[in-house]
């Protein structure tokens, strides 16, 4: 009987709270035994930037709870491999999320699989 | 059919609580329930007793508490969100040492959780948010 949802993060980090505040919603509902997954695109994928020092902003570097997710019962990750070209990033700069078996976590795919898969849940929230 | 609504602005900045509000009264008046609007990151300004908004504009904050009144909605602000902001319920108030309250009484303080839920026993979950 549990929903798929996604939480969608289509911001980048620290120029507004979403970011941080999705993470939040996320972990909370991580206690549910619900199917979750987590996607990343547009200017999202800048949350999963490699070496952030948001400490000269005087904010906290939450991206490193990303590592964790897989205590939280979160083991996929997907991000839009068009938003990390677009933004002239490539797959070296993102921080790795592996699952507790080793394996990754993050599958990076093309925008109309992200359609496809965001057709499969039954909610998605966007931040 | 079951409606769980989530608001992510707060009032007048943006037109998201306008629209949940006009899309929550055309939910119950068509038969259906909302049984529950959760209120997240600005959204939770949505809250506040002390909006004096000019006469001649709508009140925002007072629609969403008639609208509770009259079909006995569960309204929840997010804790750890109307915390930040403050928007403080008299307990939370006092827990964390401040003079005023400003949570108006017909919105509890809720985790999260308590969105999750609504969407968990909800047929369609609908967020209104930027």
């Amino acid at each position: 009987m549990s929903k798929r949802m996604m939480f969608v993060n289509r911001r980048a980090p620290y120029g507004t709270v979403y970011g941080l505040e999705a993470l939040d919603a996320l972990l909370a509902a991580s206690a549910f035994d619900q199917q979750l997954c987590v996607a990343f695109l547009d200017d999202g994928v800048y949350q999963l930037l490699r070496n952030q020092n948001p400490a000269v902003l005087d904010m906290k570097d939450y991206s490193r709870t990303f590592a964790a997710l897989d205590d939280f019962g979160v083991d996929k990750v997907y991000v839009e491999r068009e938003s990390i070209l677009q933004r002239g990033l490539c797959d070296a700069d993102l921080i790795e999320i592996r699952r507790e078996n080793g394996s990754d976590a993050v599958s990076i795919m093309a925008s109309e699989d992200m359609s496809r898969l965001m057709e499969s849940q039954d909610i998605i929230l966007q931040f | 059919m079951k409606f769980n609504i989530l608001i992510n602005e707060g009032p007048y900045t943006h037109q998201a609580s306008d629209t949940a509000f006009q899309f929550a009264s055309a939910v119950f008046e068509s038969g259906h329930e909302v049984v529950r609007v959760f209120f997240y990151h600005d959204g939770v300004h949505n809250a506040t007793r002390l909006g004096a908004p000019p006469v001649d504009d709508r009140n925002v904050i007072a629609r969403w508490v008639k609208l509770a009144e009259d079909y006995n909605i569960d309204m929840a602000v997010c804790v750890a969100a109307s915390l930040r902001r403050g928007v403080l319920s008299d307990e939370s108030a006092s827990q964390s040492g401040r003079a005023i309250a400003n949570l108006d009484q017909h919105f509890k303080v809720a985790g999260f959780g308590h969105f999750i839920e609504g969407a968990i026993i909800a047929d369609r979950t609908v967020v209104f948010g930027d």
